[in-house]
């Protein structure tokens, strides 16, 4: 039923759509606002940052912008993979309490770009108060797939450069 | 120089020694005794130096004490009387120095130091009377006390007492000098410096240092005295004894300055400035006592060893003059001793001069004389000795000489020159015998005139004579001829005990008539041994041993002469073919087996001659059947030669087929040689094959290279239409035509990625077989190589074929060469039979004249000389064979083989 509806939206010309860019990760889809997402392009080396998370790969000079990459696989805890030719950085503009920052993140291909009624997104599950999931906007059926949709202001706010070391506890 | 020396006589050698030696004692005791009094002398100027001491103390005792005077005054605490006094005791002080000074003055150089000192005092006097300034006074009155210490030390370097050797008074020289005025003035300072701080109302900072400073000196002061006096008494214990007690004061009294100078320093100090005053007067008499005692030891100790150096020189010097007088006496005495004994000794010798050997030579004692009297007494012995043996010696030459006389055999005796010097009488009587000849053959000889004259008169040459005489070593014999005389002369040399050549002594003897004789037998003996046997001996005027020699010698050669002619009798006959005739005579010994063998010979050649003639028939009846066996051996090698022939032909066949056989074999090796290059070429096509196959593969790596940069740019062009996906989206509704366009692009960008994925795919799949195909070739070549190895190995094979049939070809040719080369020989024994044949007719010829030959010998009585009819009888068995064999030469074979069993079928 809602696969169904979800289809109707995503083929539906008007209305009060919301487009998503959605990419994979380990197998599963993931989405974001495309109007938060500034750029898309292939992975190139970046200067490692010292002492900083894991995850933050280094810096790159996107046009004069010093934007930090981070690597979602291992953002989310997941095994990591090593980079190639096909792997994918998209570069977001984050809204954070200090104004808005660009940011970019590392993942395993670019899949499609949906148009979702705010109607057809179901909200993220509870799951207790063992698992954070204010960063996640919320899910939605495409094509018969699950497709989770990021809330990226949210999410990356706490990615920005490192300042201090207790960003671990956050994740 | 030393010639003079040697010269001179004994007794004044002796005393020349003496007085030297008297002057070199004299010499060291005068350096001894000069070195001495100088040492004495330092030890005085100490003396003097401590006197003088002694009498400048009061000066500075007074100084410092009128400083004392004059500060309390000056703070309105006057002593009384104490000024006055001080200045009288330094006018007395002075006066006791200028006395002391008029006899010690010279001795220690002091010049116009004391006056020098009495005129500053004067200053300090006139000074002291008006001022009023109590620093003043102190530092004028520190002046001049200071001058008469540097005085006193002045006095202490200048008299030795600085340099004392000995520790127990160098200390108290040390205290005297040095310690004593130290502690005067030290403690006068502090006394004047005390008295102005219990003069003023409240201790001033400055004076309080300047009390401190003169304390410390103060106390360094007696501790450097009391110091100095206990180490000079634990040096010596009497001095240690009067002492003891000055010492303790010398402590109290430091104790009691130490309090009252600290009580002053606390401001705790009692009594008034007088009081203090007068307390540390009281205080520096314990230190004036000590100076007092100390001058005194000092001065007792200088004297002590003064005059201990005096009496230890005195004692020494005569010490020395009581020997070198004992010295002089003995040497008067041993000299007139050995005076007079060497004039007995000249007496001695003179005895023994004029041949009195038996004096009796008197030694009256045991020294250096005395063995040379005992060596004179022996030597008067032994002279006595030696006169009495010589007397005994020349006895016994007379007595051999007498013997040597009358000996048989004539002596001559030579001297080492060859002089002639003795002749015994049987040589005088053989000169006297001989002298005609002697006399005519040596000219100027005279039997009685020998003794004298030279040996060399008896020989031609006379330089030879001498240098053989001379040379002789051992016995020389010789023989010499002097006219119609023949003398035999044994010449021997004559040494004396010590191997010195003394002369020669020659025995003579005449040896004419053994001569004679001698040369006769070696006329015959010569003739003998050239062969003529006829020679004999004459024996009539012989006699004696000369006559048997003679007669022995003649029978020699009349039998060796006899058995001679014999042998020539019957060896001529033999000559002759005469083998009858005989040696008959009978001989005894050599002579008898020469007889013997002679006759044996002519026996056994006898017989020899007989077999000969007996052997040579026999040879003749052989001949004659050899010659019919090689008639049959003839025909039977000609039947041999024709079988030859036809192997020889059949030989000729074989070669051909056998060629035939190399050359087919040939063939197929030539043919299997090209299999094997085409199986090389086909190995060739497959590795072509490979490299292609390589080749593909390649191209498929560089398309699939190609798909790579192809998914490449769809990738890209996906990621270029996302974005312009989203660009699209932030244009809103103006932007969705642009974001369809995007979309289309995007679907573009994926199928042309998976076109190239699938072409990958193919391409990875034909990749895969291009491998298989690469295997499959790879195979086939190594199927290929293996063909090739087998092909090589069938034409080894034919080779080996080829190369076994040419062996053979060449085996046949020499088995063919054999067969002719066998032909051949058959034909060349058919010639050796023919020759062989000829041979024995030859020998058969030769055996006849042989035994006609030996008929030549007569070899009994009987027979006439000619054994001719023999060879006339033999020759007629041959006949008898000789038909046989001839006529029937294969149909008897049985026949001759029973009757010559020696002759087989051949």
């Amino acid at each position: 039923m809602e696969a169904v509806a979800t289809d109707n939206t995503t083929q539906g010309v008007a209305g009060a759509l919301d487009q998503y860019l959605t990419f994979m990760l380990d197998g599963e889809e993931y989405g974001v606002d495309i109007l938060s997402v500034r750029e898309i392009r292939g992975w190139d080396s970046a200067t490692p940052v010292p002492n900083a998370p894991k995850h933050v790969k280094g810096v790159i000079n996107l046009r004069g912008t010093i934007v930090p990459l981070i690597d979602l696989r291992e953002r989310f805890n997941l095994e990591p993979l090593e980079y190639g030719p096909m792997t994918v950085v998209i570069v977001l503009n984050v809204n954070t309490d200090k104004g808005e920052k660009t940011m970019g993140i590392v993942v395993d291909a670019v899949s499609d770009v949906y148009s979702i009624s705010a109607d057809d997104m179901r909200d993220p599950p509870d799951l207790g108060d063992s698992v954070d999931t204010n960063y996640i906007k919320g899910l939605v059926n495409v094509q018969e797939k699950m497709v989770i949709l990021l809330e990226i202001d949210r999410f990356l706010n706490a990615d920005r450069l490192p300042t201090s070391s207790d960003y671990g506890l956050d994740a | 120089m030393f010639s003079r020396i040697n010269s001179l006589r004994v007794g004044l050698k002796l005393w020349s020694v003496v007085g030297l030696l008297t002057a070199i004692v004299l010499g060291f005791s005068g350096v001894y005794y000069t070195q001495t009094s100088d040492t004495i002398h330092f030890s005085q100027k100490e003396v003097y130096g401590n006197d003088y001491i002694q009498a400048l103390r009061p000066v500075f005792h007074g100084m410092t004490k009128h400083r004392t005077a004059v500060v309390e005054r000056l703070l309105d605490a006057p002593i009384p009387g104490l000024e006055a006094a001080t200045e009288a005791e330094i006018a007395a002080g002075f006066k006791a120095v200028k006395a002391t000074e008029a006899y010690i003055n010279a001795e220690l150089s002091i010049g116009s130091r004391v006056d020098d000192l009495e005129r500053q005092w004067a200053d300090v006097l006139a000074h002291s009377a008006t001022v009023k300034d109590i620093d003043e006074a102190i530092a004028k009155h520190t002046d001049v006390i200071d001058s008469a210490l540097s005085l006193v030390a002045y006095v202490g370097d200048t008299s030795n007492l600085i340099l004392d050797p000995d520790l127990d008074s160098f200390y108290l020289m040390d205290y005297v000098v040095l310690r004593e005025p130290a502690i005067e003035a030290m403690s006068g300072l502090a006394s004047d410096l005390g008295s102005k701080i219990t003069a003023s109302p409240f201790i001033y900072p400055d004076h309080a240092r300047a009390l401190t400073e003169a304390k410390v000196r103060l106390l360094d002061a007696y501790a450097a005295g009391i110091g100095a006096l206990e180490t000079s008494g634990a040096n010596n214990a009497e001095v240690a004894a009067a002492l003891s007690s000055i010492v303790s004061d010398l402590k109290a009294s430091r104790a009691t300055a130490e309090t009252n100078i600290n009580a002053v320093l606390n401001a705790s100090f009692k009594g008034t400035t007088e009081e203090f005053a007068a307390s540390m007067l009281d205080s520096v008499k314990a230190n004036e006592a000590a100076g007092t005692a100390a001058t005194q030891w000092l001065d007792s100790l200088l004297q002590a060893r003064i005059d201990g150096m005096q009496n230890a020189m005195y004692t020494a010097l005569i010490g020395v003059f009581v020997v070198l007088a004992a010295t002089i006496v003995v040497a008067f005495l041993v000299l007139r001793s050995v005076s007079s004994r060497m004039a007995m000794i000249s007496g001695y010798f003179a005895g023994i001069q004029n041949g009195d050997l038996n004096q009796n030579i008197v030694i009256t004692a045991q020294d250096d004389m005395g063995e040379l009297m005992t060596d004179l007494d022996s030597m008067q012995t032994q002279l006595r000795e030696r006169t009495e043996r010589e007397a005994v010696v020349a006895a016994e030459n007379s007595r051999i000489k007498q013997g040597l006389d009358n000996v048989s055999t004539s002596v001559m005796i030579a001297d080492a020159d060859g002089k002639i010097i003795y002749l015994n009488d049987s040589a005088s009587a053989l000169m006297r015998t001989s002298s005609d000849n002697l006399s005519r053959e040596i000219s100027g000889f005279r039997h009685d005139a020998i003794v004298g004259a030279s040996f060399d008169q008896f020989h031609a040459n006379p330089g030879h004579q001498r240098n053989m005489l001379g040379n002789l070593r051992g016995t020389h014999r010789t023989e010499i001829n002097v006219g119609n005389q023949v003398f035999s002369l044994i010449a021997n040399p004559v040494y004396s005990d010590d191997e010195v050549r003394l002369g020669t002594v020659v025995e003579w003897a005449e040896k004419t008539e053994e001569r004679a004789v001698e040369a006769e037998i070696g006329e015959i003996v010569e003739k003998a041994a050239n062969g003529d046997l006829s020679a004999r001996l004459d024996t009539t005027n012989k006699s004696g041993f000369f006559m048997a020699l003679g007669s022995g010698l003649n029978r020699l050669t009349e039998s060796a002469q006899a058995i001679i002619a014999d042998t020539n009798r019957v060896m001529s006959g033999m000559a002759r073919g005469d083998l009858t005739a005989r040696i008959d005579t009978e001989y005894r010994g050599e002579f008898g087996n020469l007889a013997a063998a002679v006759n044996q010979t002519i026996e056994q050649m006898t017989s020899v001659i007989e077999q000969i003639t007996n052997a040579s028939e026999q040879i003749r009846a052989g001949a004659e059947e050899i010659a019919q066996g090689n008639s049959d051996l003839s025909h039977r090698t000609e039947q041999q030669a024709s079988s030859l022939e036809e192997t020889a032909s059949s030989m000729e066949e074989m070669t051909g087929l056998v060629r035939q056989t190399a050359e087919n074999a040939r063939n197929v090796n030539d043919l299997a040689g090209g299999v094997r290059d085409s199986a090389s070429e086909g190995g060739q096509v497959v590795e072509q094959a490979v490299t292609a196959m390589e080749a593909i593969n390649e191209s498929s790596k560089r398309i699939s290279d190609i798909i790579t940069v192809i998914d490449e740019i769809a990738f890209q062009t996906n990621l270029l239409a996302l974005n312009a996906a989203v660009e699209a989206a932030r244009a809103g509704e103006q932007g969705r035509g642009f974001a369809v366009v995007a979309g289309e692009v995007r679907s573009l960008a994926q199928r042309s990625a998976e076109a190239a994925k699938e072409i990958k795919d193919l391409i990875r799949d034909s990749s895969n077989k291009v491998n298989d195909g690469t295997q499959l070739v790879n195979r086939s070549g190594e199927t290929l190589q293996s063909l090739v190895g087998s092909i090589a190995e069938v034409a080894d094979r034919v080779a080996e074929i080829t190369r076994a049939a040419e062996e053979q070809s060449s085996g046949i040719e020499q088995v063919n060469t054999a067969v002719s080369q066998m032909d051949e020989m058959t034909q060349q024994n058919a010639a050796l039979v023919e020759e062989a044949s000829a041979a024995g007719e030859n020998m058969a010829e030769q055996a006849r004249s042989m035994n006609t030959a030996v008929g030549f010998f007569r070899v009994n009585e009987s027979d006439t000389g000619a054994r001719s009819p023999a060879p006339a009888r033999q020759p007629a068995p041959p006949p008898r064979v000789t038909p046989k064999t001839t006529s029937a030469p294969t149909g008897n074979v049985v026949h001759s083989a029973s009757e010559d069993d020696e002759w087989d079928e051949f």
